[in-house]
C-alpha cells in the first residue's frame, strides 16, 4: 500500500485531546430541561472505549505511528462498526468554545474506511453493496433489477425534463414506493410538476462513500450528475435524507461539483401547505425522530417540525432530540444494518423504547432507512405506533391517501 | 503478564467471572487503552522517551458489580498479576495506563450505578465508574447538584477517577473538591477484602458520614490512584440546585490587582467559581467574541460564577461583588461570558479545555495547586521561561495568527486555592516535535516544583517523577511501608504515585 488517506487527516487526528466528551457526557448542561446523557451508540452497547471516537482517534494515531497496522480484526471490529451518526462532533469539546471546530471525527472514519477499501479489508457484506451499486444491470445496493426502479412511477408518467427533478433514491423506490408516489401527487396537487430518471437514476453512492470506495464512488457521482444536467433541471429535490446529504455535502467534500440546487422535501413542502387547504388535521399525538444524515449532516431540523406542526399535529420530542438526537442504528449507508445486525437491534430497540416513552402513538421520521428500522424495531419491541414518512404524512392530510398507504403504518 | 498463565488462560479465567463479552485482549483494544490522558504530552511513539515505561495491558476487562471486582483481584494475586484500575480515562499523569510489564485493565465504566438518594443524610451512592454527567442528570431527577461538578471540562470522567486523583474542578470555590464531600468509600482491598468506610463500618448504621469509627480511612484511599485499593462504590454530599445565577467578566489593571479582589470576594464566599486569566489565548477569544480591538485586554481579566437560592440574595451577592471589583479598579466587561464557553452552573466550563483546537498541535497543561495569592510570582517565572525564544519557536501557531502560551487559574477549591494552568501547544504530528514538546513539559513541572507549588496531578508520569523526590524520607518511607503492607503481591496499579517499581 502507498500513503494512506488516514495521513491527510494527521493535524485532525493529533487535534483529538481523548477528553470523552464524545463517549459519555450530558448535553447542553444538566440545567437544560432536555439533557440527556450518553453520545455514542455503538459505545454505549458494547462499552469498550476502541469505539468511540476518542478510541479510533488513539488508534488512528497508533496508525499513523505504525505501532498498529491495519488488519481484518481492526476493520470489522472497530473501523466500519461507527454509524457515522457525528453525534461525536456535535459534543466535541471545541464546539463549546466560540468560533471552533470539532474534530472531524467523520472524515477521519471515512479516510481509515478508505484506506480498508485499498488495502482489501472491507467485510465482505459491504464490498457486495458496493459490488450491486457499481454494477450497470443493477445500479442499487440491493443487488435488484435495475429495471424495477421505475416500477412506482409506471402510472404517473412523469417527464424526463423539467426545471426540477425529483430524486428518488434506491430506499424509495425499491422498497418505499408509496413514499415517492406521495411526493409527486403532492406536488401535483400544488401544480408542480417535476422530472423523474426513472431507470437512467443511479444510486447516490452514499454506501460507496461510506465504506471507503471513494474512486468507485466519484465515478458513479460524475456519471450521475451528467445524467441529472441532461435533464436540464435547475433543481433537484430528495425525499431521502441520505441522498440528500451525499449531493449536498459528501460529493463537496469529495471535490465534485454539483451544478444545480439541491433542496430536501420538508422544505418544498412547507409553502404547499401553507398554500393548500387540508383536508383534515393531524389530531394525534407524534414524535419525530430527527435522521442523521438530515440533522446533524445537513443540518435540517426545523422544516420537518414546522411541517408536523403545520398539519395540527401535537409534536412531544425525544429525550434526545434534535442536534442531539440518538441514531436509529442502521448507520452510514447501512453499514450497520447490513454487516452488524445484532448491534443494530439493540440499538433501534433502545431508539424506539425512547420514543415511547414520549407517549406519542405516531413516528414521523424523514428518512426511509431510519423508517423501516424503527418500525422493525416496533415489531421486535412490540411497541404499537403508527409510522410515517415525512411525505406519506403530508399526502394524508391533503387527502391524497391511497389503499395502499395503511401499508406504511407498521 | 505473569510467565505462569498462558495468554489464553488469562482471558478465559476473566471470562469466567465478567462473561466473554466483558472481556477484550485484541491488539487494537489493548493499544488504545494504553494512553490514559486528556491533552497531555504522553503519546503515541514516545515510549523510550517516557519518565516510566509504559505499555498497553494484557486485556481489559470490565466488570459490573463489586463481587467481580473482589474476584478479579483474587484471581490477580493468585498468579500475582498487576491490575489497573481505570475510570473515565482522562486524567494527564497516565495514572491509568499499564507499565509495560503488562496486567489486567480494569476499565471501571460499567459500575455505573446511581445506587440511591438518602434525603436523611443528604447523599447520594453510587458506583464508582457513574461519569460526572450521569451523576449530575441523576441528581437534577430530585431538584440536586453534587456541587462540585466534575473535573474542569469533562462530564465524561469517572467520579471514582476524580476520587484517586483528588480532582479539582467545577464550583470547588463553593463547594469544596470533590474529595471534601465524599462521606463514604467501598473499597476492595489488594488481598480481594472489601471495606466501608466512615458511618458504614458500623454495621447497624445506614446513614452516610465520614468523620466516624475512629480514623478517616477513606482519606487513605483518596488521591492514591488505586495504588491501595479499588474504589468500587462511593456516597457524596448534595445540595439543592440554585435557581438564580449571574456571571460577570471584569479585567482588572493587574495580576496583583485581580488576585487581591478575587481572594477577598472568596473570603466573603460570593463566587460559586471563577477563572482568573494571566497570559494568553484566552484573550484573544475574548476580543473575539465582544468584538473589542485586539491587544486590548492584555492584563488581568477575571471571569466570575455567583449563584443563589434566592433572587434578593443573588442582587446583594452581585452588589458585593461589583463593589470589590471597582475597589481594585476593573472594568466590566459588556455581553454575556456564558459566550466564552464559562457558565459553570449549566455547561461545564469549557474555556480551558475547549481551546485545544484554537492553538493547533496538541495542548500541554501543567495544573498544580497554589494559593490564589501566589499567582502573581508564579507568573513571573512562566514569563520569563516562554521569552526565550528556542522556546516560544517550538509553539504552535494559533487559529489567529500567532504563537502563544496560556496561563489560567480557575478557583478548583475552596479558601482562595486555585489550579494554576500553564498551557501550551505545540505541532504534534512528528516524533521529534511530539519528543520535545514531552523534555517542555516536564521542564515546567520539574519547575513548578522547585518554586513550592503542589502537584495536582497523581499517576505514574508528569509531576510525580519530580516530586518523590522531594517528599521527606519519613513521608516516602510511609508510603512505601503502607504500600508494601496493603499490597504485599504489589499488584495493585504498579507505579502509581511512584511506588510499587
Amino acid at each position: 500500500m502507498g500513503v494512506m488517506k488516514l495521513e491527510e487527516f494527521k493535524n485532525e487526528v493529533w487535534f483529538c485531546g481523548c477528553c470523552s466528551m464524545c463517549r459519555e457526557t450530558v448535553s447542553k448542561g444538566i440545567a437544560d430541561k432536555h439533557a440527556w446523557v450518553g453520545v455514542c451508540p455503538v459505545y454505549d452497547v458494547l462499552r469498550f472505549d476502541h469505539y468511540t471516537s476518542r478510541g479510533r482517534n488513539t488508534i488512528a494515531k497508533y496508525l499513523l505511528e505504525e505501532v498498529l497496522e491495519y488488519n481484518q480484526a481492526l476493520a470489522e471490529d472497530v473501523i466500519f462498526r461507527c454509524l457515522g451518526c457525528k453525534a461525536c462532533e456535535q459534543i466535541c469539546t471545541p464546539t463549546l468554545v466560540p468560533g471552533l471546530k470539532p474534530i472531524e471525527n467523520m472524515k477521519i472514519i471515512k479516510a481509515m474506511r478508505e484506506d480498508c477499501w485499498n488495502m482489501g479489508l472491507v467485510p465482505q457484506k459491504l464490498k457486495e453493496v458496493c459490488m450491486n451499486i457499481l454494477d450497470p444491470e443493477k445500479n442499487n445496493p440491493y443487488g435488484l433489477d435495475k429495471e424495477l426502479r421505475e416500477e412506482w412511477a409506471e402510472d404517473l408518467n412523469l417527464p424526463k425534463q423539467a426545471d426540477t427533478l425529483y430524486f428518488a433514491g434506491c430506499a424509495a423506490a425499491y422498497q418505499n414506493q408509496n413514499t415517492p408516489e406521495a411526493v409527486i401527487k403532492i406536488l401535483r396537487k400544488a401544480g408542480q410538476e417535476v422530472a423523474y430518471l426513472g431507470n437512467d437514476e443511479l444510486c447516490c453512492g452514499h454506501q460507496l462513500i461510506w465504506t471507503g470506495d471513494i474512486e468507485g464512488a466519484r465515478k458513479n457521482a460524475e456519471e450521475l450528475i451528467k445524467r441529472i444536467k441532461e435533464t436540464g433541471a435547475k433543481k433537484v429535490i430528495f425525499s431521502c435524507a441520505g441522498c440528500y446529504n451525499t449531493f449536498k455535502n459528501d460529493y463537496k467534500d469529495m471535490g465534485i461539483s454539483v451544478p444545480f440546487k439541491v433542496e430536501h422535501i420538508s422544505k418544498t413542502f412547507l409553502p404547499i401547505l401553507k398554500k393548500l387547504e387540508l383536508k383534515e388535521q393531524f389530531k394525534k399525538k407524534v414524535t419525530y425522530h430527527d435522521p442523521c444524515h438530515l440533522g446533524r449532516h445537513a443540518g435540517e431540523y426545523k422544516g420537518p417540525r414546522k411541517i408536523i406542526r403545520r398539519i395540527g399535529a401535537e409534536l412531544v420530542e425525544m429525550e434526545r432530540s434534535g442536534k442531539e438526537s440518538w441514531c436509529c442504528g442502521a448507520g452510514s449507508g447501512g453499514t450497520c444494518l447490513i454487516n452488524y445486525p445484532d448491534l443494530n437491534q439493540e440499538i433501534r430497540s433502545r431508539r424506539i423504547k425512547e420514543a415511547q416513552a414520549t407517549g406519542a402513538n405516531v413516528l414521523i421520521t424523514a428518512c426511509p432507512m431510519c423508517l423501516k428500522n424503527l418500525r422493525d424495531a416496533a415489531h421486535e419491541n412490540k411497541v404499537e405506533m403508527d409510522f410515517y414518512d415525512l411525505p406519506n404524512l403530508v399526502a394524508e392530510v391533503l387527502g391524497l391517501k391511497s389503499e395502499q398507504y395503511d401499508s406504511w403504518k407498521g | 503478564m505473569t510467565k505462569s498463565l498462558s495468554q489464553s488462560d488469562l482471558v478465559a479465567a476473566l471470562e469466567g467471572i465478567v462473561g466473554a463479552k466483558a472481556v477484550d485482549d485484541s491488539d487494537h483494544a489493548r493499544w488504545t487503552y494504553a494512553l490514559s490522558e486528556a491533552w497531555s504530552t504522553v503519546s503515541p511513539g514516545l515510549t523510550e522517551e517516557l519518565y516510566l515505561d509504559l505499555g498497553p495491558p494484557d486485556v481489559i476487562v470490565k466488570p459490573k458489580t463489586t463481587d467481580h471486582v473482589v474476584d478479579i483481584v483474587k484471581f490477580a494475586n493468585k498468579y500475582k498479576i498487576p491490575i489497573i484500575p481505570r475510570g473515565g480515562g482522562t486524567g494527564n499523569a497516565s495514572g491509568s495506563a499499564a507499565l509495560t510489564s503488562g496486567g489486567i485493565m480494569l476499565d471501571l465504566l460499567d459500575m455505573n450505578a446511581f445506587i440511591k438518594y438518602d434525603p436523611v443524610s443528604r447523599a447520594c451512592r453510587f458506583q464508582a465508574g457513574i461519569t460526572w454527567g450521569r451523576l449530575c442528570y441523576e441528581l437534577k431527577k430530585f431538584g440536586l447538584t453534587p456541587g462540585f461538578m466534575g473535573p474542569h471540562g469533562i462530564y465524561g470522567a469517572a467520579v471514582g477517577g476524580g476520587i484517586s486523583i483528588d480532582s479539582t474542578g467545577i464550583q470547588g470555590t463553593k463547594y469544596g473538591q470533590e474529595n471534601e464531600n465524599i462521606q463514604n468509600l467501598q473499597v476492595v482491598l489488594p488481598t480481594g477484602e472489601v471495606i466501608e468506610t466512615g458511618s458504614l463500618a458500623n454495621t447497624k448504621t445506614d446513614w452516610y458520614f465520614r468523620y466516624c469509627n475512629g480514623p478517616d480511612l477513606a482519606g487513605l484511599f483518596m488521591g492514591a490512584c488505586g495504588a491501595f485499593g479499588i474504589i468500587t462504590e462511593a456516597t457524596l454530599r448534595t445540595y439543592p440546585l440554585p435557581e438564580y445565577h449571574s456571571d460577570f467578566l471584569y479585567l482588572f489593571p493587574s495580576e496583583m490587582d485581580q488576585c487581591k479582589a478575587l481572594t477577598e470576594m472568596d473570603s466573603y464566599e460570593l463566587m460559586s467559581d471563577y477563572m482568573g486569566l494571566a497570559q494568553g489565548f484566552q484573550y484573544a477569544i475574548i476580543e473575539n467574541v465582544f468584538n473589542l480591538e485586539p491587544g486590548k485586554t492584555q492584563k488581568g481579566p477575571a471571569l466570575i460564577h455567583t449563584s443563589a437560592y434566592d433572587e434578593v440574595i443573588l442582587e446583594r451577592k452581585n452588589m458585593m461583588i461589583e463593589k470589590i471589583a471597582t475597589k481594585y479598579k476593573a472594568i466590566k466587561f459588556p455581553g454575556d461570558p456564558t459566550n466564552l464557553g464559562f457558565g459553570a452552573h449549566d455547561t461545564n466550563e469549557m474555556l480551558g479545555g475547549g481551546v485545544c483546537k484554537f492553538f493547533g498541535g496538541m495542548l500541554h497543561k501543567t495544573c498544580s495547586v497554589l494559593p490564589l495569592m501566589k499567582c502573581p510570582e508564579m507568573n513571573q517565572w512562566h514569563y520569563q521561561f516562554f521569552k526565550n525564544p528556542k522556546i516560544l519557536e517550538l509553539l504552535s501557531t494559533t487559529e489567529l495568527g500567532n504563537k502563544c502560551w496560556s496561563i489560567q487559574y480557575p478557583g478548583g477549591c475552596k479558601h482562595g486555592f486555585v489550579l494554576h494552568m500553564s498551557m501550551f501547544n505545540m505541532d504534534a504530528t512528528t516524533r521529534d516535535l511530539r519528543t520535545k514538546a514531552y523534555k517542555l513539559w516536564h521542564e515546567i513541572l520539574k519547575q513548578k516544583i522547585e518554586l513550592g507549588t503542589s502537584p495536582y496531578w497523581v499517576g505514574k508520569d508528569a509531576f510525580m517523577p519530580h516530586l518523590t523526590k522531594k517528599f521527606t524520607p519519613q513521608y516516602w518511607n510511609f508510603l512505601k511501608t503502607l504500600k508494601k503492607t496493603l499490597d504485599p503481591n504489589n499488584i495493585m496499579n504498579p507505579g502509581a504515585l511512584g511506588l510499587g517499581i
